[in-house]
């Protein structure tokens, strides 16, 4: 089992491979390379996820050496591998289908675009990477995929790489995650100091036996560092506030590129760590509540923000940081199995709704929903898919998102209940649930119902081929409660997805997982919250419903109106709550461009020029001055002065050098005569 | 084999100099032979290298000077290998990167030649005495290379290298004299001393001082090589050098000169002045951070691409020393490795900026006067678009390319020193603003609309591809799987390390 998710990582590897080199030369740009790539993936995950169904439990790991240095004490050694748990086949089953289905969906999206084989391309390799993600069974080889998939999301952000805006998101898309991948990457690092491991099974079992307690990073409880790495990464990758910025840009790619990376697949990583991660964060005893206050502030900042959208791409953006707020919170308040199954249900309604977007863009050249309006009879079938996918998102009965919603805010209250002082976490949660269902069908509405507002657009609107429809139609079917929760009464399908089949993967994840038993009397809170939850959570979103149908279907409180008696939190809302303008007016081109810009000057004038230049005046000024000592006083004074006394002696002698033999003969003569009485005046 | 891979160069550079001086294209083909076959034994040297021994290797040894015990000693461990194997590669696709200089043919192969020999010598010699010529026989064509073939301050340029790091020579010869007479009995073997270390106990009086031998002794070494790597405040010839120097000297420069200077630490420093080496250890991991973070906000407000490439230079040789600095196997261990992966990834991008400026003759992201230099130009260069968003991703250390291993051993390392780990907090700051200055000039060059100038660019030749080619692979090939290059080292840092424990 473990060999054969390899071969589902890395035949979309293949294929990426094959895309970029050969890709243009292929028939039909090799659209098909990749498809088939991520078409087998599916069906190698397929019987894993069969097995999960049918014998309750999967487990299967595969390990080997990748670095290997020795050292005086054992060996440093980083050994990856494969981890096939119940999350494991449920995420790859998850993965595959949708990005198939989104694959599926390009072909005819993307149909004539520019480098439209290397959209394929990258998409293949995000595949990829988000496969190796889920199969990785240490956090090293997770951090790769996750950051690989950083990648994939900047190059098809900016897929449209001669559009200002699109390369301006896919930057910011890439550097605000970066900074939450550095969290992340700090954590990886503390879990070597205190383990010397990153493998998940050995952290479970050594967080479970105790023996992180007494460890210490920076001054504070080892294990506490770690969680609030690891929840920093999430905060990044996942879009929670106050790192949620890049998400609503990044709809500057491609629509098929939104559902698959920045609804489905790669923002739920982050949730999926938190998951992996879950016994350690609940070993540090305070990161969880701190991850329940970033779910639900997030949760509900980003659902007020989704109401003044008119970009419908913009509505889901926010909408996906609301939900995945929602998961973030769900496992601060220890639901995790409660987000793990809202990160599967969410990802097929999430990518329902954002193809479903995708379509109507196509059909209509805009994005602005005050341009749409009365598409329902032009676009039947993605009317029907999207009022589907937008039923379940709103957590109504016998749809996929009242299952998981409503176990994650169960969860929420019954912590609220059980730790009072924390009553705004599952007030938040609520809140966003009512206001979920609101912005959702004023998308609806806008979208499909009333009377066309552009009349060019609406007559020129048409339903998608089939390779485009029947995608939509698989990710609306699958946003039914059924397949979750069951039973049906037909005794095949029930066979299959038994009721029950959700609890006992958890149960099995939770043994590995080595969690502590939840105690006793929590039990009664959980059955009483459950039930309240149930009851709070169809109230608010029929109540959602119900506003958003007053203003927007019938027009009897108008929007116009609304909005001027909001006017200062429209204000508030309209300009996203500053952040951009905080993030990049302020830190980064007055603090960090300036700061920049002061350091280059610094390091030109003060460390080039005065202090290693300046020696080099000064060694010309000394220079100088020995020069000037070296010119006057030896060269002029003592040479030259000694060239005077020669000059003089030599005006001296040149007086007796008369020429003349017999002046000559007497001076030798007067020489000797010299000489000779010296010697003999010596003796 | 060793003197053969370093002295080649020289023969060949003997014959260039025979070559009638109108053939021009004769010259080139001598002087790409003279460095293809030292690339040929290094595959050799690979091949043969035994990962399993600490000591040196392939070691050739003649008395030269007997009078002052000097020998010609050279070797190789798994401190210098990796180095030699990336100099001949470097060096090699440098003369195909010269391929269109054309003036002085004769003079510039020659010096480049001369250059590879001294590069290669300095790596392989285990005499001190032997080192220290070599070092200074780098000097000489680097100067003249800078000075002769490089833009338009290139005499500043060139003067500022030869004296900046004529003074770090300096320091370097006192310890060499140094060590000399304190060592018993006198002598310039490297081996030796790493081994009976005899500075340890001894004192040195200067000026009434009374000081510790080798802290002086690591002083004086540190500044010497800290000149080279360079470590801040140091660091200010890089950037002039860079800028000013042909793009194949500043390959050379990045790729294999600076490497040498934490080379020589680790030789001389670790092996030789172990106790002074804890005694620095705050000290270095101190400098390290301030090279990350100061390089990376420098880099960042460069203008010319070139400039910001050398930046980043330092930026990432911060990390190296980080993982120095740590004592450890991950940490040392990367700290070589991102010696050697840095020299293959900022080699490829200088190379890149070279491509650009043949065609345009300017290398402005922002030119002077505020408008953009480029803009979009991935429409028209689509390959060199491609080649240099994979430079820039192995640079800024995205996983599956190579600097990425190389720095996160350095982190795990370094984070494992309780003394370190904030340290690492600040300096993975680095790992952000690194991803910062690249992409945003990846994004002001390479997308948006297409500025006016950058019409009619051509994309890569053949030439040019070819000669990035091996980097390419080597960049991923290392990204996905490091133990070809970390077996080198590790079984040498190994044995280092015993000193620190």
């Amino acid at each position: 089992m473990a060999q054969t998710c390899l071969w589902i990582v890395c035949l979309p590897i293949l294929a990426f491979v094959i895309q970029v080199f050969f890709g243009k030369r292929l028939p039909r740009q090799g659209d098909w390379v990749s498809l088939a790539a991520i078409g087998f993936s599916l069906l190698l995950a397929i019987p894993i996820f069969g097995r999960l169904l049918s014998e309750g439990h999967v487990f299967d790991t595969l390990s080997f050496s990748w670095l290997s240095l020795p050292q005086t004490a054992g060996a440093f050694q980083i050994i990856i591998g494969v981890l096939v748990n119940n999350f494991t086949a449920i995420m790859l089953m998850m993965v595959t289908l949708c990005a198939g289905l989104i694959h599926l969906f390009s072909v005819g999206y993307m149909h004539g675009e520019d480098r439209y084989h290397l959209f394929f391309a990258y998409i293949s390799l995000f595949s990829a990477a988000m496969l190796g993600l889920v199969v990785s069974d240490n956090l090293l080889t997770f951090f790769i995929f996750w950051e690989l998939m950083g990648l994939c999301s900047y190059l098809l952000i900016g897929f449209y790489y001669k559009k200002p805006e699109a390369i301006a998101a896919s930057l910011k898309a890439f550097m605000t995650t970066r900074i939450g991948d550095v969290g992340l990457f700090l954590g990886l690092c503390g879990l070597y100091a205190v383990f010397g491991t990153s493998q998940f099974e050995s952290i479970y079992a050594a967080v479970a036996s105790g023996a992180a307690e007494s460890k210490t990073l920076l001054g504070m409880p080892a294990l506490t560092f770690i969680g609030f790495m690891v929840l920093m990464g999430a905060i990044g990758k996942s879009a929670q506030f106050p790192l949620h910025v890049w998400l609503p840009d990044a709809m500057e790619g491609p629509t098929p590129v939104s559902a698959l990376i920045h609804a489905a697949t790669m923002v739920a990583a982050g949730v999926f760590l938190l998951i992996r991660m879950f016994p350690v964060l609940e070993a540090s005893h305070t990161v969880l509540v701190y991850v329940a206050y970033v779910g639900a502030v997030t949760a509900f900042l980003a659902a007020l923000l989704a109401i003044v959208q008119v970009d419908i791409k913009k509505v889901l953006a926010y909408s996906t940081i609301s939900q995945l707020g929602y998961m973030v919170m769900g496992v601060g308040v220890g639901a995790f199995a409660a987000a793990f199954l809202h990160l599967i249900t969410h990802a097929c309604f999430k990518a329902c709704l954002f193809l479903c977007s995708g379509s109507v863009i196509h059909s209509v050249h805009t994005q602005d929903m005050r341009e749409m309006g009365g598409l329902k009879s032009k676009m039947p079938w993605t009317f029907a898919c999207m009022l589907i996918a937008t039923l379940s998102i709103s957590g109504l009965p016998f749809f996929s998102g009242f299952v998981s919603k409503d176990r994650v805010l169960a969860g929420a209250l019954a912590y609220g209940m059980e730790h009072t002082g924390h009553w705004l976490i599952p007030l938040l949660g609520f809140a966003a649930a009512g206001i979920t269902a609101f912005y959702m069908f004023r998308l609806i509405y806008m979208t499909f119902f009333g009377s066309a507002r552009d009349e060019h657009k609406h007559h020129h609107a048409h339903e998608q081929p089939i390779v485009m429809v029947l995608p939509l139609v698989v990710l609306a079917t699958l946003s039914f409660a059924v397949w979750f929760s069951g039973p049906t009464g037909v005794d095949a399908f029930d066979q299959v997805f038994s009721v029950h089949w959700y609890e006992h993967a958890v149960a099995g994840v939770e043994k590995e997982m080595a969690l502590p038993a939840p105690v006793e009397h929590h039990e009664g809170i959980h059955h009483v919250a459950h039930s309240l939850a149930l009851i709070f959570s169809l109230v608010l979103a029929g109540a959602g419903i119900f506003f958003s149908s007053l203003v927007y279907l019938k027009g009897w409180i108008s929007p116009v109106k609304l909005k001027s008696f909001f006017s200062p939190i429209h204000t508030l809302l309209w300009n996203k709550y500053y952040f951009d303008h905080l993030y990049i007016n302020i830190i980064i081109q007055k603090g960090l461009l300036g700061w920049n810009r002061f350091l280059a000057a610094f390091d030109d004038w003060v460390i080039d020029r005065i202090l290693v230049d300046g020696w080099s005046r000064i060694v010309l000024f000394i220079k100088s001055i020995v020069g000037l000592f070296d010119d006057l006083v030896i060269d002029r004074m003592l040479v030259d002065g000694s060239a005077g006394m020669t000059a003089m002696g030599g005006w001296a002698v040149r007086r007796i050098q008369t020429g003349k033999v017999q002046h000559y003969l007497i001076a030798s003569l007067a020489a000797l005569g010299f000489g000779l009485f010296y010697l003999i005046g010596m003796r | 084999m060793l003197s053969w891979i370093t002295f080649i160069p020289l023969i060949g550079m003997g014959i260039i100099l025979l070559l009638p001086r109108n053939n021009a294209n004769l010259v080139r083909w001598t002087s790409l032979i003279s460095t293809t076959i030292p690339l040929l034994l290094g595959f050799g040297l690979f091949a043969k290298f035994d990962r399993g021994s600490a000591a040196a290797q392939f070691v050739e040894r003649v008395p030269w000077i007997p009078a002052f015990n000097i020998e010609y000693f050279i070797g190789v461990d798994g401190l210098s290998v990796a180095m030699v194997l990336l100099t001949v590669l470097l060096c090699f696709i440098c003369v195909i990167a010269s391929w269109r200089i054309s003036d002085a043919v004769k003079g510039y192969h020659a010096m480049f030649l001369l250059l590879e020999t001294g590069m290669l010598g300095v790596f392989c010699a285990l005499d001190f005495f032997l080192f220290f010529i070599f070092w200074e026989a780098m000097l000489l064509p680097m100067y003249f290379l800078i000075g002769i073939w490089g833009g338009r301050d290139k005499v500043y340029a060139a003067i500022k290298f030869f004296l900046y790091t004529l003074f770090g020579s300096v320091l370097m010869l006192l310890v060499l004299l140094g060590m000399y007479y304190y060592s018993q009995p006198h002598g310039f073997d490297l081996i030796q001393l790493a081994s009976t270390r005899p500075f340890a106990s001894q004192t040195i009086t200067l000026l009434g001082w009374q000081l510790p031998l080798d802290k002086v002794f690591w002083v004086l070494l540190f500044v010497g090589f800290a000149i080279k790597v360079p470590i801040w405040p140091f660091h200010t010839w890089l950037p002039w050098a860079h800028v000013e120097a042909p793009t194949a000297v500043s390959v050379v420069l990045a790729g294999v000169l600076l490497k040498m200077g934490t080379y020589g630490m680790l030789r001389m420093n670790f092996a030789i002045l172990p106790e002074a080496t804890k005694w620095a250890c705050n000290f270095l991991a101190i400098l390290a951070v301030i090279n990350i973070i100061y390089g990376a906000f420098c880099a960042m407000a460069q203008k010319d691409l070139k400039k910001l490439v050398a930046y980043s230079s330092i930026s990432h040789m911060g990390y190296v020393l980080l993982g120095m600095a740590s004592f450890t196997a991950a940490g040392v261990n990367g700290a070589v490795l991102q010696m050697f992966n840095h020299g293959t990834s900022t080699a490829m991008l200088f190379l890149l900026v070279g491509v650009i400026y043949d065609r345009v003759h300017h290398r402005w992201i922002v030119k002077p006067d505020g408008s953009r230099g480029f803009g979009g130009i991935a429409a028209v260069m689509p390959v060199y678009t491609g080649i240099m968003g994979l430079a820039v991703f192995a640079s800024l250390g995205l996983p599956g390319l190579s600097g990425f291993i190389s720095e996160a051993l350095v982190f795990l390392g370094a984070f494992s020193v309780p003394k370190l780990q904030i340290y690492v907090v600040i300096g993975s700051l680095g790992i952000i603003l690194g991803a910062a200055y690249l992409l945003w000039m990846f994004m002001r060059i390479f997308l948006g609309p297409l500025n006016d100038e950058c019409k009619a660019l051509p994309d890569m030749s053949w030439r040019e591809r070819l000669a990035l080619l091996p980097l390419c692979v080597l960049v991923i090939v290392l990204g996905v799987y490091p133990m070809p290059v970390l077996d080198l080292m590790s079984a040498s840092i190994s044995q280092l390390l015993t000193l620190f424990s």
